[in-house]
């Protein structure tokens, strides 16, 4: 069971207990299948909940018999309207909070001081406030009623702030609050949704109130625990509603920009702003914002210069968020120059951490068109093999790269206790096994295309010692030597003197060992198929001797 | 370390059968059928307990009867327990597993009106009518249960519907396979797809249960899994499609590009691997268990997708009418069981695996008569299954025993460590001996973490995550379906792998 010791007895009731609760439930089932929603059902289905939290379908029950008995005050409610139709005073007597939601609501906040991790509590909470929602958003006289609703709402935030505070990264209380937000948003566009012409500027202003609040209180939970990859995660949904809310300010009134804000990405909106005038007011909005984001991210990544969430907050901030466009450019060049800067010392501070050379590389498609290629590579260490790793892959025009991080640490650490060396995947320039870079004279390949320095095989062969991985090499014979010539590192063709590279992938021959572009050799053995169509033509085609064996590699 | 299956069986059976006196027994009674489910399809995968008195079909098929609710029309997690959409899954995997779909034929016509009830007008899915929660996790219940029922169907490339794609794509550049979009009576597919886009995050490349909600381990199993069935997972995932639509010179990474979700998705699972081995759900948690089960099917299901991709990508650029096309996706679907070996590449390529096998099989004697017990049983574990591949068709019982009885052979001169797939970006040998440390070497079963108590569920995603990751002594589970991959072949489930 999740984080339960071994041995711990919690979970352990008397005889007793079993026997009272097995009977309670079979009292409440059969009362359920008779459909009574009396009192006396809601007093029994909170004793047996009380022991068994996650009890769906008694919560199902409950759901029921509330909406049971509000229908029935609803019918009620009509039938006193109809017998006295003069009266208009509905709003005064109407309570949109009745009682017997707001015990609910407090039941279930016992529920959640308790465990705040049960998914059918949070859910039966979703469902009162969605039935208070349907309350307020049917009911015709809602002006005076908008100060309860809030006030309900505002009541939800706080529990969850209380209940976030216990623990930070509890993600049903996030989800919910999240939800509750949204709510916010629904109750704002129901609230102008009449008015909308005259009332653009409050509109806006309130959901822009909306979304500095979740900043607020997302930077104090940040602030209490950097690492708070829950809240980072609300801050940049926040972001996104606060720059939204600013684009409809800026833009003024227009029945387009007038719909629910969660639902439209914000790019689509920046879009259609053409006036010039605006885009500036924007692009001031957003820079100003970014830069306060900046800045307070940039304390995280001092205090914990290793964590995952603060780092990918950035990167996301500077890479992928959706506002950037052209008019952003000359802003986002410089923050990115001084993102650059910081890093650079941060990493002479704290040479062993990952994501600050991880952010380098995240970023380097943007670092290298605002500010060149060439300070990039002078950030890492030798060592960084991960880094390394992916730098080569994305720079090598492999679409999308691939990452290696932390699983090559891990690797890195369990081949060690392995006593095997260190696995890096096929590479093209660097020994196979130790890693070391190819060296002319030095280089042997195997059936399978991977490339060793001779020594290592050597050496691994005499101790017997080769990894489970190449211990389809047993003998010398297993591989063959190549011997072209190396161009820093990387295998040069016999015919044409291209490196050897994931795109352009050499044959090798066995057995007098050379390499030749793949393309190439394909293009001589077609030409010379045509002019002397012999069919035991196979001859390597730089050395003209006959071959035994041809091996890919690079592909 | 051993796999205890003599142990993990005895503790399905004192779960199942001799712990009534336990609160938890009856604390548990809700989740019944899923308990049913973990314990016996865990039994299914360990491959022990087939003769037991315990565990008949006939009693299955008769426990499982008696959880429907004729009233909504699915299953609830127990006799008389309310009908809901995970329990209706867990019951409806349960037949599956017994081979016994026939026995509720009757009951079809309304659980198909109740699922198709549950979905909403933005596509996403509740769990039940009366609790309206709306979560991820019931959009991948809804495809598990909607395929296992036949109700999902692959769609002719004649009726695509481009409005479900939030990028457009130059039409004739894509490959026709991913047009070849799953389709239902019950649901509307596009949408539940939407939806499940909706809540991916650009942020950190996972999922969230809803839009805006934080990316967590469980709801990669359930988006990638669900858009996998739904056969939608190359239209925003597949980075070869975004070739044509890239800005060029353009100074923005464009990141609704399919490349870019692909990386930072792989990143999202990179990095949820612990120094211990084990995985965790969300960063800066603890490692658990069961997310071998929830994230590395979604990351399997994604690994073998992009391979997929890339091999039709290269035959891509030959022409072919679209009549050999949809012959060669016929063939292709097919030997899905020994593709899943093949496709799990990694960091080793098979097609190099492939020439080497074949060298060897034109030397003979070599490699492999020379020094066998030198050889790696990875190498030889992947030939078994590219021949098993070419001799496709003829592969009967007998082999499969020939095939065990080879592994038992290999497992005692080599640890079984070195039969596992190569995990790419996440180390799966780490990630089995996490799993293996966490049994109960007492009670038998497993726990969440080393020394906690085991239960169900967690042996069960152990055990999955053991069958995901190659372990030999354990059968291969669908990354998809949650079912041994021999029923969803049986059953011929639908999905785009």
């Amino acid at each position: 069971m999740h984080g339960i010791k071994k041995g711990d007895k919690t979970f352990e009731v008397s005889q007793e207990t079993i026997t009272k609760y097995r009977k309670l439930v079979k009292l409440v089932f059969a009362r359920k299948a008779a459909k009574k929603y009396d009192d006396q059902t809601l007093m029994l289905t909170k004793t047996v909940l009380g022991l068994n939290k996650e009890f769906y379908s008694l919560w199902n029950y409950r759901k029921d018999a509330i909406s049971s008995r509000l229908r029935d005050e609803v019918d009620f409610e009509k039938d006193e309207k109809d017998k006295e139709e003069e009266s208009s005073k509905e709003s005064e007597t109407y309570s949109l909070l009745p009682e017997l939601i707001s015990s609910e609501l407090k039941f279930t906040e016992a529920f959640i001081a308790k465990n705040a991790k049960v998914y059918p509590v949070w859910d039966h909470r979703m469902f009162l406030i969605i039935t208070l929602w349907n309350r307020y958003a049917t009911h015709s006289v809602k002006e005076s009623l908008r100060t309860v609703f809030r006030d309900i709402l505002e009541n939800e935030i706080s529990l969850c702030s209380k209940c976030l505070s216990v623990d930070g990264r509890n993600f049903h209380c996030w989800n919910y609050r999240t939800e509750i937000r949204k709510m916010y948003e629904n109750e704002i566009y129901l609230h102008y949704k009449d008015q909308i012409t005259t009332t653009w500027e409050s509109y806006c202003s309130e959901l822009k109130d909306v979304a500095l609040s979740d900043l607020e209180f997302t930077q104090s939970m940040i602030k209490s625990n950097f690492s708070n990859h829950s809240a980072w995660h609300r801050r940049s949904g926040a972001l996104k509603l606060l720059f939204k809310a600013s684009l409809l300010e800026i833009c003024g009134y227009d029945d387009y920009l007038f719909i629910p804000t969660y639902s439209a990405p914000l790019s689509k909106f920046i879009e259609l702003v053409s006036d010039h005038s605006m885009i500036i007011k924007l692009t001031e909005v957003i820079s100003d914002r970014i830069k306060l984001e900046y800045e307070f991210s940039q304390a995280a990544f001092y205090v914990l210069p290793d964590d995952e969430s603060s780092w990918r907050f950035i990167v996301w901030l500077l890479r992928d968020a959706e506002w950037w466009n052209d008019n952003l450019d000359t802003f986002r060049s410089e923050i990115l120059a001084s993102f650059w800067t910081m890093v650079e010392e941060l990493i002479k501070l704290e040479d062993s951490a990952k994501w600050p050379k991880l952010s380098i590389l995240l970023l380097s498609e943007l670092l290298i068109n605002y500010n060149g290629e060439k300070k990039t590579v002078d950030v890492f260490r030798k060592d960084d093999v991960f880094l390394a790793f992916y730098y080569k892959n994305t720079k090598m025009g492999g679409d999308g790269g691939t990452i290696a991080t932390k699983r090559d640490v891990v690797v890195q650490q369990i081949r060690e206790r392995l006593g095997e060396s260190v696995f890096k995947g096929q590479s093209l320039y660097t020994c196979s096994i130790s890693g070391k870079p190819l060296e002319e004279g030095n280089i042997c390949v195997d059936k399978l295309g991977n490339l060793f320095c001779y020594d290592v095989i050597l050496k691994n062969l005499i101790d017997k010692s080769m990894p489970l991985r190449f211990s389809h090499i047993s003998t010398r014979k297993n591989v063959i030597r190549i011997n072209s010539k190396v161009f820093q590192h990387g295998i040069l063709c016999e015919l044409s003197k291209s490196v050897l590279s994931k795109s352009n992938p050499f044959f090798v021959y066995s057995p007098c060992g050379c390499a030749c572009a793949k393309g190439l050799c394909e293009q001589i053995i077609g030409f010379e198929m045509e002019i002397s169509p012999q069919k035991d033509m196979i001859v390597c085609p730089a050395c003209r001797l006959k071959y035994l064996e041809r091996i890919e590699i690079g592909s | 370390m051993e796999l205890l299956k003599e142990k993990h069986y005895e503790f399905i059976i004192s779960e199942s059968y001799k712990s009534e006196d336990k609160f938890s027994f009856w604390w548990s009674e809700y989740l019944r059928v899923s308990g049913c489910f973990w314990g016996l399809s865990a039994l299914y995968l360990l491959d022990i307990g087939k003769d037991s008195e315990y565990i008949t079909k006939e009693k299955v098929v008769e426990f499982v009867k008696s959880c429907y609710d004729k009233k909504a029309g699915g299953f609830g997690g127990f006799q008389g327990h309310d009908a809901h959409i995970l329990y209706s899954t867990s019951a409806l995997q349960l037949l599956a597993l017994f081979d016994a779909l026939d026995s509720i034929e009757e009951y079809k016509p309304d659980i198909l009106s109740w699922l198709s009830s549950l979905q909403r007008s933005d596509g996403s899915i509740r769990g039940s009518v009366t609790d309206g929660d709306v979560d991820n996790r019931f959009s991948m219940c809804m495809m598990i249960c909607l395929s296992i029922l036949g109700q999902l169907s692959i769609d002719k490339p004649s009726n695509l519907d481009e409005k479900g794609s939030d990028h457009c794509h130059d039409t004739s550049s894509v490959p026709s396979k991913s047009f070849l979009y799953t389709t239902s009576p019950i649901i509307d597919c596009s949408k539940a797809a939407e939806f499940i886009m909706s809540c991916y995050n650009e942020t950190d490349g996972g999922f969230g249960a809803r839009p805006g909600a934080e990316s967590h381990g469980g709801q990669m199993y359930c988006c990638i899994g669900s858009l996998c069935a739904l056969r939608r997972l190359g239209q925003y995932f597949n980075p070869y499609l975004d070739h044509s639509s890239k800005l060029k010179g353009s100074s923005h990474v464009s990141c609704s590009s399919c490349s870019h979700r692909l990386t930072k998705t792989y990143l999202w699972f990179s990095e949820r691997q612990l120094p211990c081995g084990g995985l965790n759900g969300r960063p800066e948690k603890k490692e658990d268990v069961c997310y071998s089960w929830w994230l590395i099917s979604g990351y399997s299901i994604l690994r073998k997708m992009e391979s997929i991709w890339t091999l039709e990508s290269d035959t891509e650029s030959t022409q072919e009418d679209d009549k050999e096309k949809d012959d060669k996706e016929k063939e292709k679907e097919e030997p899905t069981p020994e593709q899943q070996q093949l496709d799990d590449g990694g960091y080793i390529d098979y097609l190099s695996l492939q020439r080497f096998i074949l060298s060897c099989q034109d030397i003979e004697s070599g490699g492999i008569a020379d020094r066998p017990e030198d050889m790696p049983d990875l190498i030889l574990r992947k030939m078994e299954s590219i021949w098993t591949l070419e001799s496709d068709t003829e592969s009967t019982q007998e082999d499969d025993k020939e095939k065990d009885d080879k592994e038992k052979e290999k497992e005692e001169p080599t640890p079984e460590q070195q039969q596992l797939d190569d995990g790419g970006y996440i180390d799966y040998l780490s990630l089995q001996r996490f799993i293996l440390s966490c049994q109960d070497i007492e009670s038998g079963g497993i726990a969440d973490r080393p020394e906690d108590m085991p239960d169900l569920y967690h042996l069960f995603f152990g055990v999955a995550g053991l069958a995901l990751i190659g372990d030999p002594r354990v059968k291969r589970i669908s990354p998809i379906y949650a079912l041994p991959q021999e029923i969803v072949d049986r059953l011929m489930l639908v999905s785009e792998l």
